[in-house]
């Protein structure tokens, strides 16, 4: 398989499961535009003993994750940067902009507060929740792509679902 | 529970960007090009590293052949210094 030929497999998936973590079309092309450099690093020393399209989904995972902890550390040292200059450029750029291009615009509002906190979980809860919920992937599949037990997964999706609960509850000022 | 998280059905799946491709291809060839620089600049950091150490050892090595210099000036009742009037 070619590299054109992976990405017209693949483009498409990778871009959506990066929309699912940071909501966004300009930083999904970002994610998706790393993904894809990853892959063509790493093509030749690829095994064939795991399927092509598990072993994209472990590194857009990884990649998106990344991308999320980079842009939450430029948050930080923008706002550090905001308490000595009174140019504050910088720390709009980094803020959080929800433009999910998938969502529609009557479902926009609430989907953006459940965003907030699914974005808010740990990155195993994020990633089993988005995994399941938003790719439609059997609790296996996502066992396979994490590397982990389906027994673990299923305590990640309740573990998830109890702390999103929560947060609804505590939002609501219940 | 289930409730919550039924809005998350209702979100649709949609095309990559136009042109994400080109883009891609392009940074892979900037990416590579950077890394065969780099390549360079190992290649010229490990030759001055070979130079310095070659240098190191020449010293080092070099130091006893004096003493023998002088044991064979010593031999021959040669002087061991220009010194024309000890």
């Amino acid at each position: 398989m070619t590299f054109e030929e992976i990405y017209q497999e693949f483009g498409r998936l990778v871009f959506n499961l990066a929309l699912q973590y940071v909501q966004n079309s300009e930083d999904a092309e970002e994610i998706t535009q790393d993904v894809f450099v990853a892959v063509h690093q790493s093509l030749q020393s690829f095994q064939q003993n795991s399927e092509i399209q598990t072993w994209i989904y472990r590194i857009a995972i990884n990649k998106s994750l990344d991308f999320i902890k980079a842009k939450k550390r430029k948050k930080r040292f923008a706002f550090i940067t905001s308490l000595f200059y009174e140019d504050d450029n910088e720390i709009k750029n980094a803020s959080h902009h929800f433009d999910h291009p998938g969502i529609l615009l009557e479902q926009k509002e609430a989907l953006e507060i459940l965003f907030q906190q699914i974005n808010s979980l740990p990155d195993h809860q994020k990633t089993a929740l988005i995994l399941s919920k938003l790719e439609q992937k059997s609790q296996k599949e996502v066992a396979e792509i994490m590397q982990q037990s389906i027994k673990a997964v299923e305590s990640l999706l309740q573990r998830a679902k109890t702390n999103l609960a929560k947060m609804i509850a505590q939002s609501e000022g219940k | 529970m289930k409730d919550f998280l039924t809005p998350l059905e209702g979100i649709k799946q949609v095309e990559a960007p136009p042109f994400l491709l080109p883009r891609i291809q392009q940074r892979i060839q900037n990416e590579m090009g950077t890394r065969f620089s780099m390549k360079t600049t190992y290649a010229i950091a490990a030759s001055f590293v070979v130079l310095f150490a070659l240098n190191i050892f020449i010293l080092v090595t070099n130091q006893p052949a004096r003493v023998e210099e002088n044991d064979i000036a010593k031999a021959f009742y040669l002087m061991p210094n220009n010194n024309l009037y000890e």
